[in-house]
Formats: C-alpha cells, sequence, structure tokens
C-alpha cells in the first residue's frame, strides 16, 4: 500500500510540474500577442480621432489654396467681399471659422490704405457668413506677426502659424501667400478653425476612451487641447508657471504632468494629422491598456491554482480513500473476531461441562467461581454449594497453597501434581491437578483441572505386579535356556545371530556369536550337511526357512568339527517368530546334538552287516551238507526228515540275515538297485506260481491281463511280491483266497495283492511299514518275523519312485498295494527286440 | 561233460569240502584251494575247465587272484563267482565272472549253473583244439 502511493504522489507532482510548465510557456506566447493587439488597438484610435479631426484642420489647405488662387487677381473690395462670403459658404466643413486676406500695400493701385477683408461665421456658425475689416476685426494683424512675413517668405507654399485665440474660439492654422501672375507675392491669406469644434471631436473621443488620454498638439508643439485641462493648468500654475490657456503648455509639460500625478506606467502613440504638423497623443496606463492581459493571466493563474489543487487533491482522497477501507475493515476484523471469542466462549464452557476431568476455577482470593458437572461428580458437591467458597476450607489441602497463591502463572504452567483432594463425604480422592492462569475480563482466573487417577493408580500397581512377575519370568526362562542342553540360536529379521545360549556357543563357537550374520561362505567353509546333502545357500538352513515363514522340525544338521575331530549331528527345529501384528521379526533354531546317537546308530547297522554277512558263510555250510547227506543214498526215511528241517531252519536264517542286511543297508543309504525292462506280470505269475507250490492250502490267483513293461530290479520287486504274498498267506485261514490284480494307470502300474485273513486294526494301520512294527504282536495271531518286510517292501518301492499302500478291514482280509512308475517306451523296444 | 576239471577257491575247509564231494558226486574232477595264492598254483598242477570263486579270502582275495589269472591266462578259464556278500552280481561283474552264486544256495543250484557253463568252453575248446 505505501509504495503505490508514494508513486502516486511522486507522479502526480511530475504532472503538475509538466502543466505549469507548459502553462507559463503558453501564457508568455499569448501576452506577447495580446500586448500587441491593445498596442494595435490604441494606435487605431489614435488614428480614428486623427481622422476625424482632419477635416477640420487637413482642409484649410484645399481652402486657401482655391481662394488664394481666385482672390489674387482681385483688387476690388466689394468684389472680394463677396468672393470670401461665397466661398467660406462653399467650405466643405463647419470647421472653418473664417477667412482672411490681406494685400501687402505695394500691390494695390495707388498704395492705398490697404484692402484686408475678412469673412466669418459669427456666433455658433450656423448664422450666415458676415464679411468685416480684417484690420478692425483682429487689430496688430499681420504686421508684426511671424506668420505673416513666414507665409511671404515662403511664395506660395502653406505656412502653419501658430494659432493663438482670438476671442475665445478662433485659431488660425493655415496661411500662404497670394502670387500676381509673376510670381511675386502680393498678399497673404489666412483660414482660421473653430476651436469648439475641434475640442468637441475630442471631448467626445476622450469620453468613450475610459482611463485613455487623447489630446492634440499644435505643429509649433504646443498643446492645443487636452481631456483634463483644469488640472493640468492648476498644476502648471503649481510649479510657478502663470498659464492661462494650454496653448502656453508644450508636450514635455504634458509627459511631466503624467509621470508626477498619473502613476504606474504608461504606454503613448502619436499620429500624425494628414500633412498640417498637428499631432494627436494617445496616452494610456498600461493598466488600462492590458487589462484583458491582466484577467487572462488572472484566469491562467486560477487554472493553475485549480490543477494543482486537484492534483494535491487526488493522494489526499486517495489516501483518505485507503484510510477509511482499512478501518473498515479493522472494524469488520474486529467485529469477526468478537464472534470468534464469544464462540470459543461458548466452546469453553461446553468444553468444561463435557470434560472428563473436574473442572473448578478460583479467583484472586482463591474463592470458587466455576464448578462443572464432573466435579459434582467426582467431588460430591453441587455448583451451588461449591461456588463462593474458599477452596481450600473446601476441598485442597494447605501444601497445595504455593500452587495457588503464585498469580504469575510461572509456577506450575505446564507441570501436574498427583494429590488427594477432599470428597463430601469425607473420603479422598487421588487426582492429578493440572492449572492454567487466563486473564477474564482484565481478572486473573486459575482454572483447576483435577483428573481422577484411581482407576490409573490401580493399573499402574496391577502394571508394576505383572512387570515384576514378567522379570521374574525372563530370570526363568534366561536360567532354563542357558542350562539346556539343546542349543538355541535367535536371529533378527535379516539372519543377523541376537541371541545364543551357552550349549550353542559350545556348539557352534565362534559362528555362532551374537551380531555374526551368516554367508554363504560360512556353509562352504564348514562344509554343513542338511540331510546329507552340501548345503550351498543360507536360504535353505532351517533359521532362514523359518524366516521365510516356515515350521522346520527335525532337519538333520551335520558338519565336521575339527575340534572335537569328528563330524557333529544336529537334528534341529526352527519356527519364525511373530510381532502382535503376525509380522515375523525373527527365527529361533533349536538344535540338540544327536552325534553319539547317529555314530551308535551307524555302529549298529554296521553291526548287522557285518554279523548278518558272518552268519552266511555257516548257514550256507549247515544247508550245504544237509542236502548233501540227503542226496547220499541210502538216507533213513527219519534222517531224511531230519535233513529236511535242518535245511528249512537254514532257509529261514537265511532269511533272517538278508532281511537284516537289507534293514541295514537301507538305514545306511546303501541299497543299490539295478536296472532292466521287465514284465510285471509276468513276474507276479512266476513269483505266485513259486509261492503255491509251497503254500498248497490256499488259492492263488493272477487277474488276467496285457503284459506291463516297467524298468527296475527284478529280483528286489520280486522281494516285495514274495513278502506280500507270504503275509497273505500267513494271516489267512487254511483254503483262504489271495488274488494277484494289476491296474495300469496312466503313468503307472499298480499291483494289489487281496487277501480274506484276519485283516488289520485301523489304529495299527498307520505303523505298518515301521521298522521293526510287528502289528498283530502280542495277539492271538502273532505268527512270527521280525517285522521288517513290509519296511523293505516300501523302501524298494519308493526307490523305484513308486508308492505303496493299504486297505484292510478287521476280519474281511487286507489289500496291499505297491505301484511303479511306467517304463519308458525306448526300454519297450529295447526289450522285444 | 562229466570228466571236466573243477578248481573250488575258498578259505573255509568245510565249504571247500561240501562244494568238492557235490561236484566229485556229479562226476567232475575237482582241485581245492585256500586262497587266491594257492588257487595260482593248482591252476598250473590241475588246468581246471572252471573256477568257483569264493571272493573274501585271506592272503590273496578273489579279486586279486582273478586279475592274476586274467593276467596269465587271458580269458580262457571262465570264474563263477560264490560269496556270502548281497551283492554277488555285481562283483561277479568286477571279475568278469561267467555266474554267481550267493551263498548259501542250493547244491542243485551249483551243479545247473556249472553245466550251463562249461559246455560253451568245450565248444570253444573243440573250436580250438
Amino acid at each position: 500500500m505505501k509504495l503505490p502511493f508514494k508513486s502516486l504522489v511522486f507522479l502526480l507532482l511530475f504532472l503538475g510540474a509538466v502543466f505549469t510548465a507548459g502553462l507559463v510557456a503558453f501564457y508568455s506566447m499569448t501576452r506577447q500577442r495580446l500586448e500587441d493587439e491593445a498596442l494595435l488597438r490604441q494606435l487605431l484610435r489614435a488614428k480614428d480621432v486623427a481622422y476625424q479631426l482632419k477635416p477640420g484642420i487637413a482642409y484649410t489647405g484645399f481652402v486657401a489654396e482655391s481662394t488664394a488662387a481666385v482672390v489674387a487677381p482681385v483688387r476690388n473690395e466689394a468684389e472680394l467681399e463677396r468672393l470670401l462670403q461665397a466661398l467660406l459658404t462653399a467650405a466643405p466643413t463647419e470647421a472653418i471659422r473664417g477667412l482672411g486676406v490681406w494685400f501687402e500695400p505695394s500691390a494695390l493701385p495707388g498704395g492705398g490704405p490697404g484692402l484686408a477683408p475678412y469673412a466669418f461665421r459669427a456666433g455658433s456658425g450656423k448664422e450666415p457668413v458676415a464679411v468685416t475689416d480684417a484690420r478692425t476685426a483682429q487689430p496688430g494683424e499681420p504686421d508684426g506677426q511671424p506668420w505673416y512675413q513666414r507665409a511671404l517668405e515662403a511664395r506660395g507654399a502653406p505656412v502653419f502659424p501658430e494659432p493663438h485665440p482670438a476671442g475665445d474660439s478662433l485659431y488660425r492654422v493655415h496661411a500662404r501667400a497670394l502670387l500676381d501672375a509673376s510670381g511675386k507675392p502680393v498678399g497673404v491669406i489666412a483660414v482660421d478653425v473653430s476651436i469648439p469644434y475641434l475640442h468637441g471631436v475630442l471631448q467626445q473621443a476622450n469620453a468613450s476612451s475610459g482611463g485613455e488620454l487623447l489630446y492634440v498638439t499644435t505643429p509649433g508643439g504646443r498643446l492645443f487641447a487636452h481631456p483634463a485641462p483644469e488640472p493640468l493648468l492648476a498644476w502648471a500654475r503649481a510649479h510657478g508657471r502663470p498659464v492661462t490657456s494650454l496653448g502656453e503648455l508644450t508636450l514635455a509639460d504634458v509627459h511631466e504632468y503624467e509621470a508626477e500625478r498619473m502613476p504606474g506606467p504608461r504606454r503613448t502613440v502619436q499620429v500624425e494629422v494628414g500633412e498640417s504638423g498637428w499631432t494627436v497623443h494617445v496616452s494610456t496606463a498600461e493598466s488600462t491598456l492590458f487589462a484583458s492581459l491582466e484577467r487572462f493571466r488572472l484566469a491562467m493563474l486560477l487554472l493553475g491554482v485549480a490543477v494543482w489543487a486537484v492534483l494535491l487533491a487526488v493522494p489526499f482522497l486517495v489516501h483518505r480513500t485507503v484510510r477509511i477501507r482499512e478501518l473498515s475493515f479493522a472494524l469488520e476484523e474486529r467485529r469477526r473476531l468478537h464472534e470468534v471469542l464469544a464462540r470459543s466462549e461458548r466452546r469453553l464452557r461446553e468444553v468444561l461441562e463435557t470434560s472428563l476431568d473436574a473442572v473448578v476455577s478460583v479467583d484472586c482470593q482463591q474463592h470458587i467461581t466455576e464448578w462443572n458437572t464432573q466435579a459434582e461428580r467426582l467431588l460430591g458437591w453441587t455448583k451451588e454449594e461449591a461456588v463462593g467458597r474458599p477452596a481450600f476450607e473446601l476441598l485442597l489441602g494447605p501444601e497445595l497453597r504455593p500452587l495457588l497463591e503464585r498469580d504469575d502463572g510461572a509456577v506450575l504452567r505446564r507441570q501436574r501434581i498427583c494429590t488427594q483432594v477432599r470428597r463430601q463425604d469425607g473420603g479422598a480422592l487421588p487426582v492429578e491437578i493440572s492449572t492454567t492462569v487466563v486473564q477474564s475480563g482484565g481478572r486473573p482466573m486459575r482454572y483447576l483441572f483435577l483428573a481422577d487417577i484411581t482407576e490409573r493408580q490401580r493399573s499402574e500397581e496391577e502394571r508394576n505386579r505383572l512387570l515384576a512377575q514378567l522379570q521374574q519370568r525372563g530370570a526363568e526362562l534366561q536360567a532354563t535356556i542357558d542350562n539346556m542342553v539343546d542349543s538355541v540360536v535367535v536371529s533378527d529379521r535379516t539372519g543377523r545371530i541376537t541371541f545364543v545360549n551357552k550349549a550353542g556357543r559350545q556348539l557352534f563357537g565362534e559362528v555362532g556369536s551374537e551380531g555374526v550374520q551368516l554367508t554363504d561362505g560360512h556353509l562352504e567353509l564348514h562344509g554343513v550337511r542338511l540331510g546329507g546333502e552340501r548345503v550351498g545357500r543360507v536360504e535353505d538352513i532351517p533359521l532362514y526357512q523359518a524366516l521365510r515363514g516356515n515350521i522346520v522340525v527335525d532337519a538333520d544338521l551335520s558338519f565336521p568339527s575339527p575340534e572335537r575331530r569328528r563330524t557333529l549331528h544336529l537334528r534341529a527345529n526352527a519356527a519364525p517368530i511373530r510381532d502382535e501384528h503376525g509380522l515375523i521379526t525373527g527365527a529361533v533354531s533349536v538344535a540338540r546334538d544327536v552325534t553319539e546317537m547317529v555314530e551308535l546308530d551307524h555302529l549298529k547297522d554296521e553291526f548287522v552287516r557285518v554279523a548278518a554277512h558272518e552268519l552266511k558263510t555257516p548257514v550256507a555250510i549247515m544247508k550245504s551238507y544237509a542236502q548233501l547227506a540227503l542226496k547220499s543214498e541210502p538216507t533213513p526215511a527219519t534222517y531224511r526228515k531230519m535233513l529236511d528241517a535242518i535245511n528249512r531252519g537254514a532257509d529261514r536264517i537265511d532269511r533272517i540275515v538278508r532281511e537284516l542286511l537289507d534293514v541295514s543297508q537301507l538305514h545306511l543309504g546303501q541299497l543299490k538297485l539295478t536296472e532292466e525292462p521287465l514284465d510285471l506280470r509276468e513276474l507276479a505269475e512266476e513269483t505266485v506260481a513259486n509261492m503255491a507250490a509251497q503254500s498248497t492250502r490256499h488259492r492263488f490267483s493272477v487277474r488276467p491281463g496285457e503284459a506291463v513293461i516297467v524298468r527296475g530290479d527284478r529280483a528286489r520287486l520280486r522281494q516285495v511280491l514274495v513278502v506280500l504274498l507270504d503275509n497273505a498267506v500267513r494271516y489267512s485261514p487254511s483254503g483262504g483266497r489271495v488274488e494277484v490284480r494289476l491296474e495300469s494307470h496312466e503313468r503307472e502300474v499298480e499291483v494289489c495283492v487281496s487277501d480274506e485273513g484276519i485283516g488289520i486294526p485301523p489304529e495299527r494301520q498307520a505303523r505298518l511299514f515301521e521298522r521293526f512294527y510287528r502289528a498283530h504282536s502280542g495277539t492271538p495271531h502273532d505268527r512270527g518275523g521280525m517285522g521288517v518286510g513290509l519296511y523293505i517292501s516300501r523302501e524298494i518301492i519308493f526307490h523305484h519312485g513308486g508308492t505303496m499302500r493299504v486297505s484292510s478291514e478287521e476280519g474281511r482280509g487286507s489289500t496291499f498295494c505297491f505301484s511303479v512308475p511306467y517304463a519308458p517306451r525306448r526300454d519297450e523296444r529295447e526289450l522285444h527286440s | 561233460m562229466s570228466g571236466a576239471s573243477i578248481l573250488v577257491v575258498d578259505d573255509d575247509p568245510d565249504m571247500q569240502d561240501v562244494m568238492a564231494l557235490t561236484l566229485e558226486a556229479g562226476d567232475y574232477r575237482v582241485c581245492r584251494a585256500s586262497n587266491g595264492q594257492e588257487a595260482l598254483e593248482r591252476v598250473e598242477e590241475c588246468t581246471p575247465d572252471l573256477i568257483l570263486l569264493d571272493m573274501r579270502m585271506p592272503v590273496m582275495d578273489g579279486w586279486a587272484f582273478a586279475a592274476e589269472l586274467r593276467r596269465r591266462y587271458g580269458h580262457r578259464i571262465p570264474i563263477v563267482v560264490c560269496t556270502a556278500a548281497e551283492d554277488a552280481q555285481r562283483r561277479a561283474r568286477e571279475v568278469g565272472a561267467m555266474g554267481c552264486l550267493s551263498k548259501p544256495f542250493e547244491l542243485e543250484e551249483m551243479l545247473h549253473l556249472v553245466e550251463s557253463v562249461l559246455p560253451r568252453r568245450c565248444e570253444r575248446a573243440s573250436q580250438h583244439p
């Protein structure tokens, strides 16, 4: 607002300056023109007067000339008088008063007394022309008069005698010589004019000229007429000059008079009246002459003042307008603020009323002034009871005095105090008090906010109790974890190890320290294996699997330990740690050192393997000798029976040995299968035929169909079939039916062996394929055996890429099925070729 | 095919006996050896048409014997492996044997196998006397 306003002022001042300069230039230009015009008008007026005077003065020349020509030769007195009378009557203007003729005596016949007639208009000039003798009418003339001699000497050229009053109205203004035929001057003629007439003309001109002075001088420089002759004459007399008429004064006198008596500069102009030598003068005061100029100057001045006034008024008005607007804005703002204030006050009241805190306000004497609904509810007193009473008497303890008696509000402005206040029923209420001082209507008003903290105190106690419990639990847990046999490793979300217990530190050494971030390099360096396979990436170890959200159970980890000079085997579980939102924040892995167990297991399998192997040779010997003995002739029938029994016993031992070997091989992962294309149906038929030959008490059948070519180990698959058929026979009553069924599916063939035997209770079916599990152990149906046949069978099928399942109903029979994937076409061709 | 000479190599004397007796009962000429070293000597003496070879033996085992035999005589004399090891067939292939017997075996099975292996050798012998 400020800058534009200043700019406006400067702009206006600049405009004013420009305008003033223009105005001054215009004025000076115009003034010159107006002056010139005024002077021209003055000159015109002078010319006008000269023109009016001209007949009276200039015509005298014509009259004198013509009269001279007419009367020169005339010597007769009567004729001369008649001629003069006629000439004067015929004179063109009333200004000519009279004509006089004087002849030189030498020109007259006889040198007579002379001839000097004078024709004139008597009285006012309207009367008829009279003629007298000039010498009587004008005594003293012409003798001794300078004009007479000058006229004679001028020989016909006009002479302008200095006029002089004759009586009170006559001026001789023109004279010339009368010339005879030879050109010799014989006399003089003179013309007189009427002064009143001339004066009349001047008077008339002066009357209309305002402050202008018009006056006339004679050819001799004497004053002829003046508009104010009396003051002039009086002035002259006052200067010691005894004058009686204007003719005694000169132009210089008039100028002197004007300079003395008429203040202010004057402009004078003069105009000749024809060639008469008379001059008309116009003298005008500049004030009069340039009166219009003065008006113009005044108008210009007024215009300038007006413009400046406007220019100066503009910023003032602008400023005033702006000020008014600002004021009205301020008024509007104030009104709005008032409204806001009123609204916020209303809101404050509502807030106070609905506040969960008890709100109490006190004045400077600590008397209660406000008491909200919550205060009524919490403290017991109604508003009517509380307002006006001293706060300390009513509810506050004396220890709170410092809180309230400082008026500056600096104390406890933000602080909160937990204390107890009195209730109406005499009880104490634990509260948290906060306070603030508000200037209300110029007086400080202290507000106290009392929050009921009963609940909070209770929950705080509860929290502390729980915290203590938690710490106790934490300590217990810490002790437990630290004294666990199992190692515990905890990592954060990124896999960085954050906690390792004592067992873990012993087990993993430096790699398992807190703060370590496992890398692929660690795994490579320590040769870590998972389930027998080398682990190349940390993502595959149980801890990292758990970080991805998987729960890992019984993962087998192993790595060689140089310190303990053996490969350590661990069985590890891992699980993610989730926060309250279910997001994974870390993982925990618990691992048990099962090295000794694994080693023992290996030792056992190795022992079994060696023992079984060692058993084989003696069995072979026993069996061979029994057979040899049977062959030798003659053998008594009783021996034959015994030898058969020995042979069968050797077979059973052999089978047990083979099964034990199979079990230990499977467990050591040493089972090796050969692979060849074979017809499963043919194999089944062959095996069933063998079985039927040995066990004649059961009815065997193979459901007929096409050849089924698979790729596998003939001996091992036969072993599976034998186990299944043997079981079927073993747990079926005599005469029971045993059926073998081959069902071709899209990708595999399923072989099922069904019997009509005792069946298997459902709760035992699940464990059928476990090592050394015997479903009928301890029942009347226990038929012996080691409980490894189904285990070995399932493992063999598994190694072929197939599966094995059982369905059985107690008392109705069982069906065992295994599947073997088809052999590829290539192998089929090979077999046929 | 009676009269063919068979070398039985087995460290167990009882096993050696029962195999020899059985073969002799089947009209074969039988030489015996208790280990590979001994067997190599017997080969010189008896010029066997077939060798029944146990694999695990002291002094010189079946693998070493088979290698030495091949070095000296080429594939002229067929071998039948008879072992207590669980993967008898594989071992037989390892030493280039014509057959295998997994202990304990039926004596009949042994005789069948011996008979089935021998004629081929005789055919070859008759072609190249």
